[in-house]
Formats: structure tokens, C-alpha cells, sequence
């Protein structure tokens, strides 16, 4: 009896330590062919170091849960919902940091609790400056993420979304943009975090940091750790267009705020600049076509070329596929499609299209019927053309997404004085109706107008979007100041009817083809005079220590020739149009009457520019009821 | 702080008026009965029905004829010396050890940007220290009676003659001593703690060309601003839950240290707060959409107001001044002006409306203590025509008024639950309020070393922990219990639960068994098991509401009745414990 016992607690010793050695062999650092563990994890990056910062409170609180670290999040979880609830926000943020102790590698932890911070609780209090310290807290949440996690770019790109977004198009913008420029303490949190919030690239006109420049930086902070080869859910076109369009947004910040000089041109030509090199950004789309978005025109220009080649090369077995094809459609469709179009019926028509796409060769079957000795250089062909459509299909999906045209045109027109000028006017008027000088504001908002309507003439695009939004309602403040109707002899006459029908269906036909229309009209106009000087960062530096700079008054230096755009702008060599209103008119004094709307032509005070309806080479724009010139 | 209007009932109030004495004779009248019954069954199936009867009524008789005429203090006492020596050599105070560690590592888990950082040092400490000392009570106090039985020390204890009540009071007497000591010591340290915790001081940073409104340093990681008066004195503005005094001394501008984050506010709370809606008809209160139904609210512009009604405040606690304290809150139907928060106004009247003071107006200030007052001599109104008043003359002559608030701003909203308003003659000692907190505290102690001791008089030592810990966890979270009952909690009871997590379904999605049959006989199986766990809650003490750390975390005075009840509660199940201990001891045989 004792034998065998014996015999079997020695077996059980060895077959211990048998088991003992492959596990030595595994665990062991990788030395000579061994520790495939570790050498595991470190290829992986699985390690617990590799994940983020080893936090001992946070090991210490997983290792008291006694392996029931589930249970003790969940019951967190709970805790913190109810809390929530019955808004004890003090112990729910407690209790936050206590979940996040618990589970510092789930990611959707930090995610999801810092939103409901910033965007949840934020919003309960009163006061704005309560407000304000949540949304920090909700951004100091995931900043403490990005530490613990630092393989997750998802992190630092959600807080350029929080810093930029949440702080800059909230309702209370003005008071958070305000109170986050002079929280010198959250600047000296997020450089002790590792990102210079005092950096140049941060600051604004004013030499503080700028909440849409900070949120900025984070995003390049996201955008390095992506490009070292760490994957992120999201789609590089969205992800790499949100640094340009922060900038942009810091742009119409601080222009809202006031800030109506070379300043803010200097802004809108860094954020041309960054878009342009945006658009020069190699793109992966859909399936494996990798894109650039600048590169619509190229890509259009090449389809037509290789559509022409091989239309050349298939011309002459075009008609018997075609034949062929029709021999498969019903008579009833044929009969439809075979008829001229003004003696179709509604019905009839929608068949014929359907008949011309269902006989339309596709380049395969035209390629197939080619004589032997052409048909291979065909279906190369075909196969370059089918590239090639995806290519372009791509981009342009790509640059509607991020709305590529409209952002390239509007941070060139941004730049122009005379932008400026309206939007500096605009702005006054404005102030003065707080002052309830009603007289002055009413003269503002005409010269204001008579500006706008010059850049939309240049510009049409800018009339879409929130610009045109803006100057609509400014209109109808002028109307009300002004208490008079106004018809077609206000200079913005067309552009109120075209930006109602706007915001009543944007997608509308006619709207549409109005916008395409001026658009064109645009490309006949030529450069505008009033480029100005290439030194705009010295320009800007001694505006910001100046803090205010003369509005109005063109840059000092050569012109600039303007890009070339895609859309919306002009060629560099179209002449200027005769247009009585010239750059030195922006020194013109703003109490001075600038185009009075509503008076016959010619009854200006001034000559600035004729107010009716007329455009300054005296062609009428376009209108809804007239699209077409 | 969340406070239901039983909260600040008086002693008196709720034994009489409330019922408390009622409820509590009825719940002793039902144990009772159902005790008897229990000891009944159990002697019928030892000894018959006849002979189970009169075992049963001879322990009853003994109870009055010879163990408590004979009970021995002396006796008690002795039991009770050898449990608390008994306590130190099974190295109990190394729980003062660990709590110890605990508050030096507390920082790290504390947060350090908090709103309201007392609060949370406050909370820490008096969490962590109910859940140690709970702990202790229960390890101490189940295996003591097991292990005499096991290592047959009983029998010399009984055979001295001690009573079976002397064993049960000598044990939970003595296991109570070394726990007064233990939450004496860690009383000390705690306090130590919060007060050392939250000390701090600023220096003046910026200073205005005036010499009196400036801004302090950064210290734990907040500043003030400031503001002095003619003379030189100040105060700063309230952050983290505190202000500093300020006072110029010569050429330097002194900061003091923090004030207000420690208190123990006495408030006087109304008797009851009743809403009138936008059409002047009384009403509950507005809900503007909240899930928490706390607090009601009053529509802007509008007759929409509410009335609190003060009853029985004394004069004499009020010389020249009124202090009292708002903590109402805003909703906003749309923005508005973001800059300045919503308003109200606010004036006190006689409860026949005839008597009204000036209208106050007042800006919310939302998750703070608005401090106000108003003055005993003031100007009002008298059957609407203007009149200089004295508020316990006229407004007050018996103690009875009324105070009115309404919302200035149209397409807002205020919310107020009763204890939004109170008037409050003074501040108590924070230490004391502390020493309050930590009464409530020794009281869980004791009612689980109470059912520590009851459930190792006729259960094993680990089996009586079990039951113990049963016992603390039902009477904390037996609110969850009534929720599933309710189905306010989603998710079903114990057997849907079990099927719900291996096969993933989520709590708010339906269970589809594919049999409705076998759906409902689980939700019926269910339904008696809440049930039945529910019944045996009732039977519990509820350590959720014996919880005062909020009183004391939140600044407010932890009234002598709210102590007073939960003294008598504790009190309850120690007659409770000691009886069902009595009965068990005596009828059990003492071989192992």
C-alpha cells in the first residue's frame, strides 16, 4: 500500500516537472530559438507595456477585484448609470475613473464615457462656465485614455473632434472659445501630456491658443501614429480632411469674432495651402484604387482620351454588337426606344433610356468582336478604360464626401480683400444695431452687400453653404432696419431668390443648373485685381502684436497669380473686367453711403458699383426663371 | 444630497405620527407569532404535538420566571471580556493595519480634479470604513459560539451557570467593544485625513490697479478670485465647494484658510412643498422629461409657482437675520441668453396670503448652495398696501409661513424638491456631524454582530458567515430586489437570469424560448423566488437607509431624530437577535 502511494506521488512530481519544462522552454525571453511567448507578444505589441503606461493603481484594483474584475465593472457600470441619472455628477465622474482603472484597454470605455461627459452632462448645468469644466473633464477622460492606450489613434482623434468641435460649434462657442484661449492651466495639462498647446501652430490672431488649432494638433497626433502603420477605423479621406478643415473652421471663428484683416487671410491661405496638400495626399479608396483628389481634371482628361482611342479602334464593329443586342429586346421597348423624342409619352421615354443602356456595349463585348490581331490590344484597353472609370468614379466620390470643390474655392475667396471687406461691413452693421445706430448699420449692410455681390459673382459656390446662409440673414435684418421691400434692384436681388430656393431643395433641378450657370458666368470674369502679397506671415505677425490692423487696406507687395482650381475660378490669363468698383475703394470711409438699393442706376452717392440687378460688364446674371445665357 | 421628506421628520413625529411605534409592534407582534410557530413545528417533530406545545411554553415560561430575573451583569460582563481578549489574539486590529495602507494609497484613487473634493474624502473614508468595520463585525462574531461548541468549552461556560441570554449579551457586548475601538481608531485617522487632505492655502497672484479685486495662485488645482471692502476684508469665491477669507494686512493681502467645505448645516426644512401650475391651478410639479422624478418644476412667466409651508420655527433662532439656503435648479427649453442664468423671484408670506414681503429677484446658481437672507425688520406688504414689517410679527406669529418662488424667464423652467429650501439659524461643528456619521456606522456594526452571534448559536461557523453575509448583502442591495419585482430593473429574476447569460440576450430584449409555456412557468418560478427573497428583506435591517455618510459628506447636520430612529432600530434587532438566540440556545443540544 505505501509502495504504491509512493510510486504515485513520485510520478506526480515528475510528470510536474516534466510539464514544468515546455513551459520554461515558452515563458522563457526569446534566447536561441526560445521564448516564443514573449517573442509572441512582442511582434504582436500584446505586451502590457506595449499597450500603454503600467499604472500600479490600476494593476493594484484589478488584482483586489480577486479575478471578479467583470463583476466589479459591471456593478460600476450600474452605478455610474444611476448616478447619472439622478445627477449626482460628482460621484459619477468619481465612479467613471474607477471603471477606468478596471478596464483600461477597452477602448469603448473611454470613448463612450468621456462623450457622455462632454456631451451629456456637460449640457445639465446652468451655467456655461460649469459647462465648460465638464466638457474638459471629458476631454481630460480620453487624454488619460491616450496614455494608457497608446497604439489607439482613435483616441487622440477623437479629442481633435472634442477640443475643435465641441468647444468651437457649440451654441455657447464665443464664451468656450473665450475661456479656453485664457485657461492657462488646461494649456499647461495638455503640454505636460505631451502636446504643445502654446506651440506658433497653436495660437491665434490673438497669441493664444486657439481651440480649432489645438484640436488640430491632436489630429496630427493621430495622423503620426497611422502613418507609423497603426490601422484606424476610419476612411483616410474623412480622416486626413479634418486637419485642413479645422484650420478653415478657425478661419470662420475668428472672423465671426471679428477679426477682419490680413489675420484672417493669413489663415485662409495656410488652410488653402493645407487643403491643396490634402488634395495631393495619396488616398486609398474603395477596393485597392488609391487616389488623389486634386487629380479629377487629369483623370477626366485621360477617360475621354482612352474612350476616344478605343471608340476609334471599335468604331467598326460598334453597330453590329449594337444590332445584336437589339435582337433581344422586346419589340414593344424597341418600338419605344426607335421613336423620335418629341413623340414620346413620359412612359416611353423612361423606356427608351432603359433601352439605351440595355444595348449600350460594354467595352468586353465590343473588344470580343474584334478581328484576332486587334482584339488583345482591345481588351487591354478595356481593362485600362474600366481602370480608369473606377478611378474617376473614386475621386469623385471621394472629394463630394469631404466636399473638396467647395472648400478649395472658399478658402481662395476667403482670401480675396474684397471678401474681407463684405465681411468686415457685415460685421460692423452688426455692432451697430447694438448700439442702435440704425442709420449707420443700414449704410454698413449696403456696402457690405455691394461687396458680396461681387464675390459671388467670382465665387457662386460660396453662395451654398453657411456664407450665403449668413448674408440671407443679414438681409433680412437690413430689410427690417431698412423697413422697405426689396426687389430686383437690389443688388443681391438674385442671390436672395437663388439662396431661398436653396434652402427650400438643395438638390432641386433648377437650383442646381442656376448655381452651374453662375458658375460659368464666374469663368468669364476673369482674375479678380485684388491678390494680394505672398508675405502674409509678416503681415500677420505685426497684425497680432498690433492687435488691431486698418481694415480694409490692401496688402503691401506684388499680386499673386491665383491657382488653378478645378471649378469656380478663373483662368490665370482672363482679363479684369471694367469694373468701376477698384481695390482702393475699401479705403473708402464706411460712414459714406456705398450703393443705396432700391434707387434707379447711377443715383449712387458714389461710383462703387452699380447696386440694381446688373453686373458690372453689364450682363444680367442668371436667374431661376432664366437659368440659361 | 437627496433628501425624502422622512428623513427630517423629529422623533417624535415618527413614532406617533408616523407610525413607527405601530409598525414596530406590529413587526414584533408578527415575528412573535411566527416565531412560535417556528419553535412549535420544530418541537412537534422532536417530541409530538402535546409535549412540542408544552417544551415550547416552558421555554417561554423560563424566559420570564428565571432567566431575566436572573440575568447577571456580572456574569454578561465576564463573557463579554473574554470575547474582546478573545477578538485581540485573533489579530482583529490588523484591520486598522489595512485601512491604514488604505488611506495613504487613497490619493491615488481619489480624484484629484473633483468639483467637490470633500465630499469625496468624506465619502472614502466612511465607506471604507463601514465595509471594514462590517467586516469585522461579521468575522468575529460568527465562529466564537461554533468553536466553543467544537472544542467543548461550552459546557464549562454553561455549567458556571451562564444563561443562555448571558452568553448571547456577554458575546455581541464584548465583539461590540473591540469594534467601538477599531472605528475609534480609524474615526481618528479618517478625520486626521479629511482635514489634512483638504488644507491648503493660496497666495494673492494678480491684483487689480485698485488694490481689491484680484485672483489667488493655483493650488490644488484650483484658484479664486476676490473681492475686498472698504476695510480690507473679503471673501473669495466659491470653488471645489469652498471660499477662503481675505484680509489686507498692511501692505500684504492675506488669504485664510478654506471655509465651507467642512460644515454641518442645521437646516429647517417645510413641513411640505406644493406646485401650482401655469394656469394657477394646483398641480404636482412639472417633469420636463428627467428619468429622476426628484424634483418637479415650475414654468416660467407664468402662475406657475412653489410654495413651501414653514410650521413651528422658533424666533428666538433668528435675531436680525434670516439665513436660508437655495439649491434649486434650471431648465431651459432653448438657449436664450447663454451668458446669464435663469432667474426667479422669491418673497416670504403669512399663511393667509394677507402679509407678503417685497419680491426678491435671484439668479440659479445650479449644484451649489445659494446663501441667502433676508432681514426681520423689512419692507412688504399688508393686504397689498406697502408696509414696514416684522417677520415673526407679522408675517410668522406663530411660526407658520410661507415662502414663494416663481420663474421670471419665459420657456423656462426652476426645479425644486422639498429640501431645495430650508432656512438655516446655524452651523453645528463639522467633528461632531463626523462623530455622528461614525455612530451610524457602529450601529451596522452592531446589528451584524447582533446576527453574527444569532446565527452561531444554531448554525456552523462558516454556515453562519454565510448567513450573515446573506443577511448584509440583502439589506444592501434589497432595493434591486424590489426593483425586479417592480420590473423597473429589466432582466428577469435568478432562473431567467441564468438562461439570459449563457445564450447572450440582453436584458432589454425579449426571451424567446420558442415555448410560451416554458417562458411562463419561468417567470412564475421566478416571481416566487423575489417573492420569497423580498419577505425575508422585510426581515432584515436596511443598511442602505441606516447609510449617513452623505449627511456628513454634503455638510449637513445628521438630525438627532433621524439617530434617534435608526437607535431604535438597531435596538429592535437586538431584542429580535437575543430572543431567537435565547430559544435556540436553550433548546439545542450543546454535543457536538
Amino acid at each position: 500500500m505505501n509502495n504504491r502511494s509512493l510510486t504515485r506521488k513520485i510520478l506526480y512530481i515528475l510528470l510536474i516537472v516534466g510539464l514544468l519544462l515546455p513551459l520554461f522552454y515558452l515563458g522563457r525571453p526569446p534566447i536561441g530559438g526560445s521564448g516564443k511567448i514573449a517573442e509572441l507578444r512582442s511582434r504582436y505589441a500584446i505586451g502590457q507595456a506595449d499597450l500603454g503606461k503600467l499604472d500600479p493603481t490600476s494593476e493594484s484594483m484589478k488584482l483586489a477585484t480577486l479575478g471578479m474584475r467583470g463583476i466589479a465593472s459591471t456593478i460600476l457600470w450600474l452605478r455610474a448609470d444611476y448616478f447619472k441619472e439622478e445627477k449626482y455628477f460628482d460621484r459619477f465622474s468619481a465612479t467613471l475613473n474607477q471603471i477606468a482603472l478596471l478596464q483600461p484597454h477597452f477602448i469603448s470605455v473611454w470613448q463612450h464615457q468621456a462623450h457622455n461627459l462632454s456631451y451629456n452632462v456637460s449640457p445639465e448645468f446652468e451655467d456655461y462656465r460649469q459647462r465648460y469644466e465638464w466638457v474638459k473633464k471629458g476631454i481630460d477622460y480620453l487624454v488619460k485614455g491616450t496614455k494608457f492606450n497608446t497604439r489607439k489613434p482613435i483616441l487622440q482623434y477623437e479629442l481633435g473632434h472634442y477640443v475643435g468641435n465641441k468647444l468651437g460649434k457649440a451654441d455657447e462657442k464665443l464664451q468656450y472659445r473665450d475661456l479656453f484661449r485664457n485657461d492657462k492651466e488646461f494649456h499647461k495639462y495638455f503640454v505636460e501630456e505631451g502636446l504643445n498647446a502654446v506651440s506658433d501652430d497653436s495660437l491665434g490672431p490673438d497669441r493664444k491658443p486657439d481651440n480649432w488649432l489645438v484640436g488640430k494638433q491632436w489630429f496630427e497626433e493621430a495622423y503620426k501614429l497611422v502613418q507609423e502603420g497603426i490601422p484606424i477605423k476610419k476612411s483616410a479621406h474623412l480622416l486626413y480632411s479634418y486637419a485642413p478643415l479645422w484650420q478653415m473652421y478657425h478661419g470662420e471663428a475668428i472672423e465671426d469674432e471679428g477679426v477682419l484683416d490680413e489675420r484672417a487671410k493669413f489663415v485662409w491661405e495656410k488652410a488653402g495651402r493645407e487643403w491643396k496638400e490634402f488634395g495631393n495626399r495619396e488616398l486609398g479608396g474603395t477596393g485597392s484604387v488609391a487616389v488623389t483628389l486634386r487629380s479629377l481634371e487629369i483623370a477626366k482628361q485621360s477617360l475621354i482620351e482612352l474612350k476616344e482611342k478605343f471608340a476609334e479602334l471599335t468604331q467598326s464593329v460598334r453597330d453590329k454588337v449594337i444590332a445584336s443586342k437589339k435582337t433581344k429586346v422586346p419589340e414593344a421597348k424597341l418600338a419605344a426606344f426607335e421613336k423620335a423624342d418629341a413623340d414620346r409619352s413620359v412612359l416611353e421615354k423612361m423606356t427608351a433610356s432603359e433601352v439605351a443602356m440595355a444595348i449600350e456595349p460594354t467595352y468586353q463585348e465590343l473588344a470580343s468582336e474584334l478581328p484576332r490581331e486587334q482584339r488583345v490590344e482591345a481588351l487591354e484597353m478595356a481593362t485600362d478604360l474600366r481602370g480608369a472609370e473606377e478611378y474617376y468614379r473614386t475621386t469623385n466620390s471621394l472629394r463630394d464626401q469631404v466636399n473638396y470643390s467647395y472648400w478649395e474655392v472658399r478658402a481662395l475667396a476667403e482670401q480675396q480683400q474684397m471678401m474681407v471687406d463684405a465681411r468686415r461691413l457685415m460685421f460692423e452693421a452688426n455692432q451697430l444695431i447694438d448700439v442702435a445706430d440704425i442709420k449707420g448699420s443700414v449704410e454698413k449692410f449696403e456696402g457690405s452687400f455691394v461687396r458680396w455681390d461681387k464675390v459671388f459673382r467670382y465665387y457662386p459656390v460660396v453662395m451654398t453653404e453657411d456664407v450665403g446662409g449668413d448674408v440671407l440673414k443679414a438681409i433680412e435684418r437690413y430689410k427690417k432696419l431698412a423697413d422697405e421691400e426689396l426687389d430686383d434692384r437690389f443688388v443681391l436681388f438674385e442671390f436672395m431668390k437663388f439662396r431661398r430656393a436653396y434652402d427650400a431643395d438643395y438638390l432641386d433641378f433648377n437650383v442646381e443648373q442656376t448655381l452651374s450657370n453662375w458658375k460659368s458666368a464666374a469663368l468669364d470674369l476673369g482674375t479678380p485685381e485684388d491678390f494680394f502679397s505672398t508675405d502674409l506671415s509678416e503681415a500677420y505677425r505685426k497684425a497680432g502684436d498690433k492687435q488691431t490692423q486698418p481694415a480694409g487696406e490692401p496688402s503691401p507687395g506684388e499680386t499673386k497669380p491665383a491657382e488653378p482650381a478645378s471649378e469656380g475660378e478663373m483662368p490665370k490669363d482672363a482679363p479684369a473686367p471694367s469694373d468701376p468698383q477698384q481695390p482702393g475703394d475699401s479705403k473708402s470711409e464706411p460712414s459714406k453711403p456705398e450703393g443705396q438699393p432700391g434707387k434707379p442706376e447711377g443715383q449712387a452717392g458714389k461710383p462703387e458699383g452699380q447696386v440694381g440687378g446688373q453686373s458690372p460688364s453689364g450682363n444680367r446674371p442668371p436667374t431661376l426663371e432664366n437659368p440659361g445665357r | 444630497m437627496r433628501l425624502t421628506p422622512e428623513q427630517f421628520w423629529t422623533y417624535s413625529e415618527w413614532l406617533f405620527q408616523h407610525n413607527g411605534l405601530r409598525d414596530g409592534m406590529i413587526l414584533a407582534l408578527a415575528l412573535s407569532i411566527l416565531g412560535f410557530l417556528v419553535g412549535y413545528l420544530v418541537s412537534v417533530v422532536n417530541h409530538g404535538p402535546v409535549e412540542g406545545f408544552l417544551k415550547v411554553s416552558q421555554v417561554i415560561g423560563q424566559l420570564f420566571s428565571v432567566d431575566l430575573p436572573k440575568f447577571s451583569f456580572r456574569r454578561a460582563g465576564a463573557i463579554a471580556g473574554l470575547a474582546f481578549k478573545e477578538s485581540i489574539r485573533k489579530k482583529i486590529l490588523v484591520l486598522i493595519g489595512i485601512f491604514i495602507i488604505a488611506m495613504m494609497f487613497a490619493g491615488w484613487y481619489l480624484d484629484q480634479n473633483a468639483d467637490y473634493p470633500a465630499r469625496l474624502y468624506i465619502s472614502f473614508v466612511l465607506t471604507a470604513t463601514n465595509y471594514l468595520v462590517i467586516v469585522l463585525g461579521f468575522f468575529v462574531s460568527c465562529f466564537s459560539i461554533p468553536m466553543d461548541i467544537k472544542s467543548r468549552t461550552i459546557y464549562t461556560i454553561v455549567t458556571k451557570p451562564v444563561r443562555p441570554l448571558e452568553l448571547f449579551l456577554g458575546r455581541v457586548l464584548g465583539f461590540t467593544a473591540i469594534g467601538t475601538l477599531v472605528l475609534l481608531l480609524m474615526g481618528l485617522l479618517s478625520y486626521v485625513f479629511v482635514v489634512r487632505g483638504l488644507s491648503h492655502t493660496h497666495e494673492v497672484d494678480t491684483i487689480d490697479a485698485s488694490g481689491r479685486i484680484g485672483q489667488t495662485n493655483i493650488d490644488n488645482k484650483h484658484s479664486h478670485t476676490f473681492t475686498l471692502n472698504d476695510e480690507g476684508r473679503g471673501t473669495t469665491n466659491e470653488a471645489k465647494g469652498h471660499r477662503h477669507i481675505v484680509r489686507k494686512e498692511g501692505d500684504k493681502i492675506v488669504v485664510g484658510p478654506p471655509i465651507d467645505d467642512l460644515t454641518a448645516r442645521v437646516p429647517i426644512y417645510a413641513k411640505k412643498l406644493d406646485f401650482t401650475g401655469r394656469d394657477g391651478v394646483k398641480n404636482e410639479g412639472y417633469n420636463v422629461g428627467y428619468m429622476s422624478e426628484y424634483q418637479k418644476y415650475i414654468e416660467g412667466d407664468s402662475l406657475s409657482m412653489a410654495v413651501w409651508e414653514f410650521d413651528g420655527v422658533d424666533a428666538n433662532l433668528f435675531k436680525d437675520v434670516i439665513s436660508y439656503d437655495l439649491t434649486i435648479s434650471a431648465f431651459r427649453t432653448y438657449k436664450g441668453d447663454i451668458v446669464t442664468p435663469v432667474g426667479g423671484i422669491i418673497y416670504f408670506r403669512s399663511s393667509d396670503e394677507k402679509v407678503e414681503t417685497e419680491r426678491e429677484s435671484f439668479k440659479v446658481k445650479e449644484f451649489q448652495v445659494d446663501r441667502r437672507s433676508i432681514r426681520t425688520k423689512l419692507k412688504g406688504f399688508k393686504d397689498g398696501q406697502p408696509a414696514d414689517l416684522d417677520f415673526f410679527k407679522d408675517i410668522a406669529p406663530d411660526g407658520k409661513f410661507q415662502v414663494v418662488i416663481r420663474c421670471q424667464d419665459r420657456g423656462q423652467y426652476l426645479g425644486m424638491a422639498a429640501a431645495d429650501l430650508y432656512l438655516r439659524p446655524a452651523d453645528l461643528q463639522f467633528w461632531w456631524n463626523f462623530v455622528k456619521g461614525y455612530i451610524s456606522i457602529w450601529l451596522q456594526m452592531f446589528i451584524v454582530i447582533c446576527f453574527g452571534v444569532m446565527f452561531s448559536t444554531f448554525l456552523s461557523g462558516p454556515v453562519a458567515m454565510i448567513a450573515t453575509v446573506a443577511a448584509i448583502v440583502l439589506g444592501f442591495f434589497g432595493f434591486f430586489v424590489d426593483q425586479l419585482q417592480a420590473s423597473t430593473t429589466k432582466g428577469g429574476g435568478p432562473i431567467e437570469s441564468l438562461i439570459r447569460v449563457p445564450s447572450q440576450l440582453g436584458s432589454q430584449i425579449e426571451m424567446d424560448l420558442g415555448s410560451r409555456t416554458l417562458e411562463e412557468a419561468i417567470r412564475l418560478m421566478d416571481t416566487w423566488i423575489l417573492t420569497g427573497v423580498s419577505q425575508l428583506k422585510s426581515a432584515v435591517p436596511n443598511f442602505d437607509q441606516l447609510g449617513t455618510a452623505d449627511f456628513v459628506a454634503y455638510g449637513v447636520n445628521l438630525f438627532g431624530g433621524l439617530l434617534g430612529r435608526h437607535l431604535t432600530i438597531a435596538f429592535g434587532y437586538f431584542i429580535l437577535t437575543s430572543l431567537v438566540s435565547y430559544f435556540f440556545l436553550k433548546t439545542r443540544e450543546m454535543a457536538a
